[in-house]
């Protein structure tokens, strides 16, 4: 394996984190999804599952970690962290298909709760329509708003001006909004 | 923008246009937001805006439209790096799996093979250089038989197999030749051309017996002949050792020659 579990300290696990870093990212993945795996497949999971699992937990400790919910203050090591999320989501799953599936409007629900449910709806529908995007789009947007690159960076791949790529970008979110508009008025 | 009087034409419609407007924002205002969102509007354009939400609210649904989409966008990506990782690490993972057991029994297989390989090989190459027929063949003359008129029994039988033996027809001489050892055993011509014929069929066993019925009898005439080719019949049967042991106490001229060879093997 070439990496090994001491490969980053933990501040900069969390600067990897927070600037979408993906070596560290995918490092601290293959790192941690071994012991996850295993939990869940000790405890009635399949290996989709664990893979789902462990998806959702880094999204999860990368919006709290994003958000500052997380910090190193916390005492724990994000692996740690991340191993807590997972199984808390695991016996999250196994209590909910216990119970059969309340639907959710039985569910004991809140205003917030509700606000969240419908921003997940929109959020699914927005994935869709991203994915629906020519991979020019694609490029752009990941460029921009997941590596964060400045402009120079991302005109230069492209071959354009500065101008050009921030025209571009500006195209790719309108089309973006044309989709998203279409379907509310289905 | 709002009217506080609900119902009006005017403001409906003005709603309605800003509504339909509501996507369609110019790209100085969407660069302004987007700045906004980051973190990057000087801090007096900052309240400017948010200001502006606060009083407009399709302003305000503009910039969480854009919010939620720029975040989106973050987080859609970030989903498809996680399924990266994933595949990346499933391929590391089988590689690492593949390599060392592979090459294990890579290995294994391929120091069998060529240890088979060395052992054909040796096996093959002996047989080839050194094989005892290879020697035999290189010693072994077939007796040319008598002239009839020479063999001391006049016997019609025994002269009729002779004309088969020396015209090469061996099995046919045998057949002739052992009715009539059946009833003279002791007859060393017999023996010996009955060793002599086998050993032609290379009968090795057959001929060794016979050629030991020979030399059962000291004052034979066939005595050195037969130790000569009892020797090479040892020899065609593999049988070295005892080879060895009859050509040294064989005259013939070779049979030093021989012996060397052999020992040499």
């Amino acid at each position: 394996m070439e990496y090994t579990s001491n490969k980053y300290r933990q501040d900069e696990i969390l600067q990897g984190i927070r600037e979408n870093h993906p070596k560290v990212i995918k490092w601290l993945y293959s790192s941690e999804y071994p012991k996850i795996e295993k939990y869940i497949l000790s405890n009635k999971g399949t290996e989709e599952h664990a893979k789902d699992i462990m998806q959702e937990s880094m999204i999860v400790i990368w919006k709290n970690i994003k958000s500052g919910k997380f910090t190193i203050q916390n005492g724990t090591a994000v692996q740690g962290y991340l191993y807590r999320i997972a199984k808390n989501k695991w016996l999250d799953h196994l209590r909910a298909s216990k119970q059969n599936m309340i639907p959710l409007n039985e569910q004991i629900g809140n205003q917030e709760q509700e606000e969240s449910d419908d921003k997940e709806r929109k959020l699914q529908v927005l994935e869709s329509l991203y994915r629906s995007l020519g991979d020019t789009c694609r490029e752009i947007l990941k460029r921009f708003y997941f590596r964060k690159q400045n402009m120079s960076t991302i005109a230069a791949h492209f071959e354009w001006t500065e101008a050009t790529a921030r025209n571009n970008k500006y195209r790719c979110i309108q089309q973006l909004k044309e989709k998203l508009k279409l379907t509310k008025e289905i | 923008m709002y009217s506080a009087a609900k119902g009006e034409t005017k403001t409906d419609e003005r709603n309605l246009t800003n509504l339909e407007n509501n996507h369609h924002i110019s790209q100085e205002q969407f660069e302004r937001i987007e700045k906004y969102l980051s973190g990057d509007l000087p801090r007096s354009e900052a309240d400017a805006l948010e200001k502006e939400k606060a009083h407009n609210p399709e302003f305000k649904a503009q910039v969480e439209e854009i919010k939620l989409i720029l975040s989106g966008v973050e987080e859609f990506e970030m989903k498809g790096l996680l399924e990266e990782a994933h595949g990346e690490m499933v391929s590391a993972k089988e590689d690492f799996k593949q390599t060392p057991t592979i090459t294990i029994w890579k290995t294994i297989a391929w120091a069998a093979s060529l240890a088979l390989l060395m052992f054909v090989s040796i096996t093959l190459w002996d047989k080839l250089f050194t094989e005892e027929s290879d020697l035999f063949a290189q010693y072994y003359e077939a007796d040319p038989g008598l002239v009839t008129a020479m063999s001391s029994e006049t016997n019609y039988e025994f002269d009729r197999g002779m004309v088969d033996y020396k015209s090469g027809k061996y099995e046919e001489a045998i057949v002739r030749w052992e009715k009539l050892i059946r009833d003279r055993p002791e007859n060393d011509t017999l023996q010996y051309f009955l060793g002599s014929a086998h050993l032609a069929l290379k009968k090795t066993e057959t001929a060794i017996f016979h050629l030991n019925e020979v030399l059962k009898n000291e004052d034979s005439a066939f005595a050195e002949e037969a130790l000569w080719y009892l020797g090479l019949a040892y020899l065609k049967s593999g049988e070295e050792e005892e080879a060895i042991k009859i050509f040294r106490r064989s005259q013939h001229a070779r049979a030093s020659e021989i012996v060397n060879e052999l020992l040499e093997k």
